[in-house]
């Protein structure tokens, strides 16, 4: 018994044909260990730098700034602009003028 | 891995790779499986230091994986032909294809991995999962057994 003499047959096994396979698949893997390698890069700069502190960003101002606006007007003032107001119109149409300052209710109007 | 390396080891190993799968697979699933080990061999970032070894295991496990895919039962796997040899002497391969379907699974992977392999009783315990002494131990037998049918 001598298996020395018994050598297998490769049967239709081709090196060319395996190194081509090997290529072609190395050539398909090569994106996603590209996809990859960024993958664990992005990853590792999130490990080192949990927290990366923005800029302060501007905040947009609208209307003019509280110093250039008027000062709101209060009840009290209203009610004494529209006093004026009503009392020149009735001066001019009669073309007095007051001697005294006018008050709400004054029968001399 | 280099080309002449590549090619030596093809050289070496595809016979008896073949033969290593037409134990679980019909000749054309058995080299797919070896084309398959031999691709994956190349696709390694760092070859294995036995590349014998590896073969064989990566082999055997792709073949296994398959027949599990497939359900085959035991009984129904295919069996070795004279064509998976090549000598001058039909008759005489005839003898031997027959004798080793005789062997129990296991004594046969043992003998194809020993003597057409190369592999060391080490690499075939690694190979075949099992101990380093069952290995030697299926080896005596496979071969007590195989001199007693061919040598009588």
């Amino acid at each position: 018994m001598n298996f020395d003499q018994l050598q297998p047959t490769r049967g239709s096994l081709d090196p060319a044909a395996i190194a081509y396979e090997a290529g072609r698949r190395s050539v398909k893997r090569w994106p996603w260990q590209a996809c990859s390698g960024v993958l664990a890069a992005a990853v590792v700069t999130l490990l080192l730098f949990p927290r990366i502190e923005s800029p302060p960003t501007p905040q947009l101002v609208q209307g003019p700034t509280p110093s250039m606006s008027p000062a709101p007007l209060a009840p009290t003032s209203l009610l004494a602009l529209r006093h004026a107001t009503e009392l020149r119109d009735s001066t001019a149409s009669s073309g007095n003028r007051p001697s005294r300052p006018l008050r709400v209710g004054d029968r001399s109007l | 891995m280099d080309a002449a390396g590549f090619g030596d080891i093809f050289d070496r190993h595809a016979g008896p790779l073949r033969l290593w799968a037409r134990q679980w697979l019909d000749p054309v699933a058995a080299e797919d499986a070896v084309q398959e080990a031999f691709v994956r061999l190349l696709g390694q970032r760092n070859p294995p230091t036995d590349a014998a070894a590896w073969l064989f295991t990566v082999t055997r496990r792709i073949a296994l994986d398959q027949l599990r895919r497939q359900r085959v039962r035991r009984d129904a796997l295919p069996k070795l032909v004279a064509g998976d040899f090549a000598v001058p002497d039909p008759l005489e391969v005839a003898d031997t294809v027959a004798a080793l379907e005789a062997l129990s699974d296991r004594q046969r992977e043992v003998v194809i991995a020993r003597h057409w392999g190369g592999l060391g009783f080490a690499a075939i315990a690694e190979v075949c999962g099992t101990s380093l002494a069952t290995a030697h131990a299926d080896h005596v037998a496979a071969m007590t057994a195989l001199r007693e049918r061919l040598d009588p």
